[in-house]
């Protein structure tokens, strides 16, 4: 069988894995240790940077090559653009955070790069073993980085945990798959479908590895009953890697679930709505009730990002119903969002001794941008107007009426109230008490450019709409209503 | 872009004022306060502008402004003012202006102070003026949120419980009225939040009975809880008591407004059905609200909390007259939540200024102040009996329509709503002769009366409370010919299938409903 092979369909991937090479090459060729963080990360964010600004002027090419195990598409290109940004965060929280890493300075921007080429093959893959490769590239580099930080046990006990949490996850997948392929007989996603279609029913071996599959992916996105990692790892990693977990591997593993969605589950979508609003249901009241009694900052966000992850299944079981289109708003506004909470805690980490929410008492008076930062960061992610999250949970609460599911939307909104609660607590700590010492914080014109950035996205996220909806529509313009 | 009417100028004036402030550095307390106060007179001169331009013999919304924003989920901004929310606007607009005067006594941290407060303006002016239900929504959480962070840094007392328990209660309605709001876009299934092409659809065919059996209290509710719905109520004098001045002014105002606006327009304008079902239950609620909360404010040290709980029971009233489904009653009810509003303000206003004086509200602690200042003195006087329903003040016209109302609708109820006048006038005379009245506490002897400047808000207020008791024709007209459209609605609905309730009109009163009526 001949190959054929589209090199003009990989640019990005060609592009990132180039950059990834040439990091490789000036690591070996950098001397001072210091340093060559600095410089690689720089290097690093100014090629994402490129990368993601080419995107939005290449949308169209799209295609399918490699025996249409790899696809360009919309919603291809959507999550590519998420995944970018999110590795341009990160890359940027890496580099402040040079400081608090003892060794391998270098590796830590390297592995970045690396897990961001699996994001990348992973919005792309139409075939299960690209899919899976994709997927393990992706993470075997965040289990390093979570364990990054040798000295503490913190983190080698998330490592540890997430390596072996990890594993099983892709044991399931595994096995899921083989009942997929044992009811098929192909790995890609065109040929299964073709095979469905032939088939006069959906055959129960294929539903059973349909059903270990979503719960490989819910481990992935930290979804109950797969989300008892979440909290500890989010609480152990270093921070830029928590900040990736939460908005580049969740994203990730959504990117999944929707191309699955859109093809190979798409025969048996109408039987995973019961099964998906049910998790989206479990998955909100446990990560928002979770959330309330934490007094760590980053194991609150890591409870509260399960309770996003909720939100966003909902998307998925309103799927037919604009539920997906909503989805990807979702996920753009808690890029720019949970970012923006994670910028602060970056650029925090020099001043506070521990993550715990006291330490940031006073905040407001000693840096207000810093203080503005996390405020609208918060406020979005509970989903207050005029910001982003207002409108991703409107929208989504607005799918999920559409698709018929009240009682799952009465949940979301009352999950509103409870996540209200512990963001305003973080609030109240930042505005109403006092400053327990006098250390002033001092801002460097990098983190505030970014840090804008980051609010402007919000901000423009939650009040002019239109067009981003309109993005996300058209990420799904080729594929049928 | 087209070009802005008046009542997006309004909207975005206090915008734009907040955006400004932003870049003013944070000691040039001057220039900021200009920057404040010019913006929300600026707002304010827009909405008096479109007053005089308003047409009240046209039907329809005036001075709108249609954007498409997200044309897939039918959202559009679209602002506009009928006889209703142009009222409502003007209080806002006042209100706003001279909280902003206020405010500018603030010492710390006047600049976050003041952007917080234009938004809550802009909150509140796009609640009232928007025609679009995701807007609606849009602007009332906006203007539910700026008040934790002005509450809970600028506010006294126990500010911290107070200002949490107040944002939640606010978003727990909001949220559950959401709910029943999105139900509603697919029910009427137009595929638009557009509330003209909402409303014109359902005039022509009204939901479904059962829709609107299980919507309406939704919305009733959720947005009740603003209104001090007993026994939502709870969060409100804590609220207030624990605000900064001039927080306190809008949103006893105002906010709470933006309830009974809501159940006004998105209740009982879209299901009236549903409201004829559930009115009689929220008329002995209103009841509740009146004696009970009436009764409460009687035992109070704090004299925030006595005014707290006397706006509590005062929305017994415009709970009382939403419950009616009358002319008389429902334009009653919006003439006294003007009336209420600039009241409300007035109140909270002249507590602030004595208190940022004497750091006390205890009505022990006061005593004989009339002396010292006279003239503050003199208009809490007025405050009070304004409050009381005393005739003269436009709270009187108000009262009397929605009471009038009630005696054709709930004769019961009614009769305990009039108890209740008493006892606002108990706990109001017994506050004034404690607090001004009586042998001076020496201890105030380096208090000072407001003047210059510091007038203006004051004397604004009370000017307008007695110009339209005076002369209720300057607004009534105008609300009856917002009122109008609903009314027929109403009157078309549910009236033509129940059998035509008698109407039993004293004839000294005729005479101020008929020409509400035929004014329109």
């Amino acid at each position: 069988m001949p190959i054929d092979f589209q090199w003009s369909l990989f640019k990005t991937e060609i592009g990132l894995i180039g950059l990834a090479i040439g990091c490789v090459v000036l690591d070996l060729l950098l001397k001072d240790n210091e340093k060559r963080g600095r410089v690689l990360a720089n290097i690093a964010m100014i090629g994402t940077a490129l990368l993601l600004a080419a995107l939005p002027f290449r949308w169209g090419e799209f295609g399918a090559t490699l025996n249409d195990s790899f696809v360009q598409d919309g919603v291809a290109f959507f999550f590519k653009m998420l995944f970018l940004g999110a590795a341009f965060l990160t890359l940027f929280m890496a580099r402040e955070y040079q400081d608090h890493l003892k060794r391998g300075h270098g590796e830590f921007t390297l592995l970045i790069l690396f897990s961001l080429i699996g994001m990348v093959f992973l919005a792309s893959a139409n075939d299960f073993l690209l899919f899976f490769i994709s997927l393990e590239t992706l993470t075997i580099s965040l289990y390093i980085m979570t364990a990054y930080l040798r000295d503490k046990s913190a983190s080698i006990e998330a490592g540890v945990k997430y390596l072996i949490l990890g594993a099983l996850s892709t044991a399931v997948f595994l096995f899921g798959l083989s009942f997929i392929y044992g009811a098929t007989g192909a790995t890609g996603y065109s040929q299964i479908q073709a095979k469905l279609a032939g088939l006069p029913s959906i055959p129960v071996s294929f539903i059973f590895g349909m059903i270990l599959v979503i719960c490989s992916l819910g481990f992935k996105i930290a979804a109950v009953p797969f989300q008892l990692w979440a909290p500890d790892i989010y609480e152990g990693a270093p921070t830029p890697v928590t900040a990736y977990l939460a908005i580049g591997s969740k994203a990730a593993g959504f990117a999944a679930l929707v191309r699955l969605m859109l093809t190979v589950f798409a025969p048996a979508q109408q039987s995973l709505i019961l099964l998906l609003s049910i998790l989206a249901a479990v998955t909100i009241i446990y990560g928002n009730l979770g959330a309330i009694p934490q007094t760590n900052i980053k194991r609150l966000l890591g409870y509260s990002s399960i309770g996003h992850a909720g939100y966003l299944l909902i998307g998925l079981a309103a799927f037919l119903y604009s539920g997906k289109e909503a989805l990807l708003y979702y996920l753009l506004s808690y890029l720019f969002s949970t970012g923006g909470a994670f910028l602060v805690i970056v650029a925090l980490t020099n001043y506070l001794k521990t993550d715990e929410i006291s330490e940031l008492a006073g905040l407001s008076q000693k840096s207000p941008l810093l203080a503005a930062g996390m405020l609208l960061s918060l406020f979005s992610l509970a989903g207050l107007p005029p910001l982003a999250g207002f409108f991703a949970k409107f929208y989504l609460l607005w799918a999920s009426v559409k698709a018929g599911l009240l009682w799952l939307t009465l949940i979301g909104v009352l999950n509103i109230i409870t996540s209200m609660y512990y963001y305003l607590k973080i609030v109240r700590v930042m505005y109403i008490d006092k400053p327990t010492n006098e250390i002033p914080v001092r801002v460097s014109l990098d983190q505030k450019v970014i840090q804008y950035l980051c609010i402007a996205g919000i901000l423009v996220l939650g009040i002019y709409q239109g067009p981003f909806v309109r993005l996300a529509e058209l990420a799904f313009s080729n594929f049928p209503k | 872009m087209p070009a802005l009417g008046p009542v997006s100028w309004m909207l975005l004036s206090p915008v734009i004022g907040a955006c400004v402030l932003f870049f003013i550095p944070k000691e040039r307390t001057d220039a900021l306060q200009k920057v404040a106060i010019v913006s929300a007179a600026f707002s304010l001169a827009f909405i008096l502008m479109a007053a005089f331009r308003f047409d009240r013999n046209i039907a329809g919304y005036q001075f709108v402004d249609k954007i498409n924003w997200v044309p897939s989920l039918g959202i559009s901004y679209h602002v506009g003012v009928d006889g209703i929310n142009l009222v409502l606007l003007i209080m806002t607009a006042f209100l706003a202006f001279t909280g902003t005067l206020v405010s500018c006594s603030i010492k710390e941290r006047l600049k976050e102070y003041l952007i917080f407060y234009l938004f809550l303006i802009a909150g509140c002016l796009g609640v009232l003026s928007s025609l679009d239900i995701f807007f609606i929504y849009f602007f009332y959480e906006m203007a539910v949120i700026p008040v934790f962070p002005l509450i809970g840094a600028w506010g006294s007392g126990n500010k911290e419980y107070a200002t949490m328990k107040l944002t939640l209660y606010l978003t727990t309605g909001a949220v559950l009225a959401l709910l029943a709001l999105l139900a509603l876009y697919f029910t009427v299934g137009l595929n638009t939040f557009d509330l003209v092409a909402i409303e014109k659809a359902v005039a022509l065919k009204p939901l479904p009975v059962e829709f609107q059996r299980w919507a309406f209290p939704l919305i009733m509710a959720g947005f009740g809880v603003i209104l001090t719905l007993w026994p939502f109520h709870t969060w409100s004098p804590m609220g207030y008591a624990a605000a900064p001045t001039s927080v306190s002014m809008l949103h006893a105002g105002v906010l709470k407004k933006l309830g009974a606006y809501a159940v006004i327009r998105l209740g009982i304008g879209l299901m009236p059905e549903g409201a004829a079902m559930w009115m009689p239950y929220v008329a002995w609620i209103a009841v509740i609200n009146i004696v009970y909360c009436g009764l409460v404010a009687f035992t109070q040290k704090d004299l925030k909390f006595v005014l707290g709980y006397s706006s509590c029971s005062h929305m017994g009233y415009i709970l009382l007259g939403l419950s009616c489904l009358t002319p008389i009653a429902l334009n009653g009810t919006v003439f006294f939540m003007f009336a209420h509003g600039i009241m409300a303000a007035l109140g909270f206003a002249l507590v602030g200024f004595v208190y940022d004086q004497t750091h006390t509200r205890m009505i022990d602690d006061w005593g004989g102040l009339g002396k010292k200042i006279p003239l503050i003195g003199t208009l809490f006087v007025m405050t009070a009996m304004a409050s009381s329903g005393l005739p003269g003040f436009a709270n009187f016209i108000g009262e009397m329509m929605i009471l009038l109302g009630a005696w054709d609708k709930h004769r019961w109820q009614a009769i305990f709503a009039v108890a209740g006048l008493i006892i606002t006038a108990g706990y109001m005379l017994k506050t004034v002769r404690a607090c001004m009245q009586g042998p001076f506490n020496p201890r105030w002897n380096k208090l000072q009366d407001a003047r210059g400047f510091q007038r203006l808000p004051y004397l604004l207020l009370i000017i307008i409370l007695i110009a339209v008791g005076v002369l209720p024709s300057l607004i009534l007209p105008t609300i009856a010919s917002g009122t109008k459209p609903m009314l027929e609605q109403i009157n078309k609905s549910v009236i033509a299938r129940s059998e035509a309730t008698k109407q039993s009109m004293p004839t000294k009163i005729a005479s101020l409903t008929s020409f509400a009526r035929n004014d329109t």
